[in-house]
């Protein structure tokens, strides 16, 4: 299964962003939502990247730990365990759209000090999808035709002409740690 | 972490003194969460306890509350509503300002309820703060510019595009009375002229990036019932109809209606109607839609104009009241104009509907030769002239001239100004401007209009029930014992307890950090069960709909404890006799006058209010835990004090005296 994004009807309320982290984090906090919407008002751009995922997996050939990140075999989703994350960051420097970040704190991660984040699907119920009410993500099963990899390139290819988008403001938003 | 005894709180709030620069982080109060909860509620508070009412609104013992409250950023539909609260130099009386966006739950995330601004800075600052970092910042480059540059340049220096803010345009500098607050990205705290507090406090903007996790009392509760209310918001069948054209949508709604104020208030139909629709705008003129903070309705939207006089125009937020004031009100049916307008009062900061207002009362008295040509500053005041509709913003922004200075004082304030009989032509209760609603066509908006707390205002109260006929939610929320008249526009009966449960109820949510479109008034699917049940969830706090409406009435209670002091009691409860002595000439209302004569007894009579002062006796009062406050006005009124403070809140008073025109 792969998450589906079509930014221009995304209208940068964030529902997505305000529910995702309960399932994993259990509080309210759109910094640890796994999805993020990057906005620029002035200019009507929305963009939210999640991970779909992608076919080629670069974040799971840069991970040194063994099994620190699976592939969940009912969804596809592309998963984190956290008691085995050492949050080297090598995941999140080869995710070319920035699905991953680090987040930085005491307890998390192999040696309680930082742990990478990212989308795991919510286990087959992504909450994203549930709340977006304008229908800017969708839940759908891979095709020939939408798969993983077809998304993830248009998603790399809006986040490069988005480039000059956020340039003037102070460089693109995409910030791969979370605080 | 704070000690907080409550979830879904930060816990902790900033009192910023601008005079010396000093900034503390405090612990919220528990009493001010229990029994006032939030935003407009704990604002009321502060408002009562420290901005005594011989304080001029401009003076820098005026203070500035900025309030999120217990539901913002959470979960439930629409949790980005922030609170503005301060003694308002339009009215001279209490005063607040709420708007959307994406600040409120921002100021959450980095750990503060709410900021208490007290001052005045010796040079414009902006308040930054990125989590626990907070400070004052110079802000000599930012001021004299527009609200978009501002917050543009706020951004650009910081190196973050999530970075909220909350700035003033030029109108808010220059101390316009009805001067905006613009809240990340073009919402607008509009009323009450809360902008102008800030100019006088030389603060031009507060900027706020937040990081910091929120708790949930009972998570998996609190998630249950925020979603299926947004599931239910979302298959309710007037969203179709809201998404699309947001409140834009109501001018073809209301100008049948005879609800939909044309030539200042002279007719409630307008015969361009569909030339300024919420049809016409989105067939034409839509970018994207856009949305507020966790909404599932998405009713603002993003327009530009492509071609003509105003090509380049890029403009949102553009509301059914903005289409009113700076269309209808001045007879103006170019919708270019309308949206270049709307843009001018969003980067200036001005509240459309009063700035349109003033401008329609100036257009009338030009009209009935109260005003001579040689007055008017070589301008052409005539209806409909929209070129003198957006030169005319410009002047008041800029208090240029005669004219500028005169409506930069709003309409209420410029009929005592120029004197000649003007007041007979400034709509308006309370120094407030009335908004695009007519009690004529709709019995419940006219007693609203004038028991809102911070002036004729439709949101108090917000009786939108018997204005589309809403007759499945009225007997949801009351019973079908009160149909058909509950859902009659042009009956006046029930109107005293509908326009009293509104208020108790929007208080609340105005307390609490929901939207009234997004699920309590509009896609009614949230009332005080449902409220009530969301705040527990998400605080912990032990609270069920018969106490949360007990706190909606001190809140409501209090705000008119707060005017009492200034000698407003019920000689102020007035509509102008445009709506109670000339019959509406339009659409369904034709023939109507709005009855207050009826209404506003039956309201005192519910509230528990004195019925020859129209204020809340002792034991009103007592009953909701307010005790002090009564022996507070007492001493007020004996003393004369408060009737001393009434001589100079500074406007006209309405006229009610007998008929002069046949409109």
């Amino acid at each position: 299964m792969i998450i589906r994004v079509y930014p221009d009807k995304c209208t940068g309320c964030v529902a997505c962003e305000v529910f995702c982290p309960l399932e994993q984090e259990r509080v309210v906090n759109p910094a640890l939502a796994r999805i993020q919407v990057l906005k620029n008002e002035a200019r009507n751009f929305f963009l939210p990247i999640v991970c779909p995922p992608c076919d080629d997996k670069a974040c799971v050939a840069a991970c040194p730990e063994p099994g620190a990140i699976v592939v969940v075999p009912e969804t596809g989703a592309v998963k984190i365990v956290e008691a085995l994350c050492t949050g080297c960051s090598k995941c999140i420097r080869a995710c070319a759209i920035g699905a991953i970040r680090l987040l930085r704190q005491d307890g998390r991660g192999k040696f309680g000090k930082a742990v990478a984040i990212k989308c795991d699907q919510c286990g087959g119920t992504p909450w994203c999808v549930r709340v977006c009410a304008p229908g800017a993500l969708e839940y759908v099963a891979e095709t020939p035709a939408v798969n993983g990899q077809v998304v993830f390139e248009r998603l790399r290819g809006d986040l490069q002409s988005a480039e000059n988008i956020f340039a003037e403001r102070g460089g693109m938003a995409r910030q791969r740690n979370v605080r | 972490m704070s000690d907080f005894p409550y979830a879904g709180y930060a816990g902790k709030y900033l009192r910023v003194n601008l005079t010396t620069g000093n900034i503390e982080t405090l612990a919220l109060p528990v009493e001010w969460a229990e029994n006032f909860l939030g935003g407009n509620g704990i604002g009321t508070k502060i408002l009562w306890d420290e901005v005594p009412a011989h304080v001029d609104a401009l003076d820098p013992a005026n203070k500035l509350i900025v309030a999120t409250g217990p539901l913002c950023g959470g979960l439930m539909p629409n949790t980005s509503r922030l609170e503005f609260v301060a003694k308002s130099p339009l009215t001279g009386i209490y005063g607040d300002a709420n708007a959307g966006g994406h600040f409120g739950p921002q100021l959450k995330f980095a750990g503060y309820d709410l900021i208490v601004f007290e001052g005045k800075a010796r040079a414009p600052v902006y308040l930054f703060i990125r989590d626990a970092r907070v400070e004052l910042r110079d802000a000599a480059h930012l001021w004299g510019k527009g609200g978009y540059e501002t917050e543009r340049l706020i951004q650009n220096e910081n190196h973050d595009p999530e970075i909220k803010t909350a700035v003033i345009g030029q109108a808010g500098e220059n101390q316009v009375r009805f001067a905006s607050i613009m809240v990340s990205w073009s919402r607008h705290a509009a009323r009450s002229g809360i902008g102008a507090v800030m100019g006088a406090k030389n603060l031009k903007a507060i900027a706020v990036r937040g990081t910091r996790d929120l708790r949930l009392a009972d998570p998996v509760a609190h998630r249950d019932l925020a979603f299926r209310l947004h599931n239910e918001i979302r298959t309710n069948e007037f969203f179709a109809g809201v998404h699309r054209f947001g409140t834009a949508g109501l001018v073809s709604l209301m100008h049948p209606m005879g609800r939909f104020p044309t030539k200042n208030f002279q007719y409630g139909s307008f015969d361009g109607f569909e030339k300024i629709s919420g049809e016409t705008l989105r067939a034409e003129h839509l970018v994207r839609d856009l949305g507020c903070f966790d909404c599932p309705v998405n009713c603002d939207k993003s327009y530009t104009v492509t071609s003509g006089e105003f090509a380049g125009v890029t403009t949102s937020s553009v509301e059914y009241e903005s289409l009113n004031s700076l269309g209808a009100a001045v007879l103006n049916r170019c919708l270019p104009a309308v949206l270049k307008a709307n843009e001018l009062c969003d980067d200036w900061g001005l509240d459309s509907i009063s700035a349109g207002r003033a401008i329609s009362f100036l257009f009338e008295l030009r009209e009935k030769g109260i005003l001579a040509r040689e007055e008017c500053d070589g301008l052409d005041l005539a209806w409909g002239n929209y070129r003198t509709l957006l030169e005319l913003l410009r002047r008041m922004t800029w208090r240029e001239g005669n004219l500028g200075n005169w409506l930069a004082e709003g309409a209420a304030r410029a009929a005592k100004l120029i004197g000649r009989g003007a007041e007979r032509y400034a709509m308006h209760v309370k120094g407030q401007s009335i908004p695009a609603q007519d009690g004529r066509a709709q019995q419940s908006m006219g007693l609203a209009h004038v028991t809102s707390s911070r002036g004729a205002d439709h949101l108090k109260a917000f009786p939108v029930i018997d204005e589309t006929g809403y007759a499945s939610e009225a007997v949801r929320r009351y019973g079908a014992e009160y149909l058909p008249e509950l859902v009659d526009p042009l009956a006046t009966r029930y109107k005293a307890m509908l326009v009293k449960d509104g208020e108790d109820f929007g208080a609340v949510v105005d307390s609490c950090g929901n939207c009234k479109s997004g699920g309590t008034f509009v896609m009614a699917e949230v009332y005080w069960e449902e409220q009530a049940t969301a705040i527990r969830t998400m605080t912990g706090m032990a609270l069920d709909a018969a106490q949360l409406r007990v706190i909606g009435e001190r809140i409501y209670n209090l705000q008119r404890c707060y005017n009492a002091l200034h000698g407003i009691a019920r000689a102020d409860d007035v509509l102008p006799w445009r709506f109670t002595q000339i019959p509406s000439p339009s659409g369904n209302a034709q023939g109507s006058v709005c009855r207050l004569d009826v209404m506003l007894p039956e309201y005192y009579a519910l509230r528990g209010w004195d019925a020859e002062l129209g204020l809340p006796t002792r034991e009103t009062l007592a009953r909701l835990d307010l005790a002090g406050t009564w022996d507070r006005i007492r001493t007020a009124r004996a003393s004369g004090a408060a009737q001393e403070t009434h001589a100079q809140l500074g406007w006209a008073e309405p006229y009610t005296g007998p008929a002069v025109d046949a409109l």
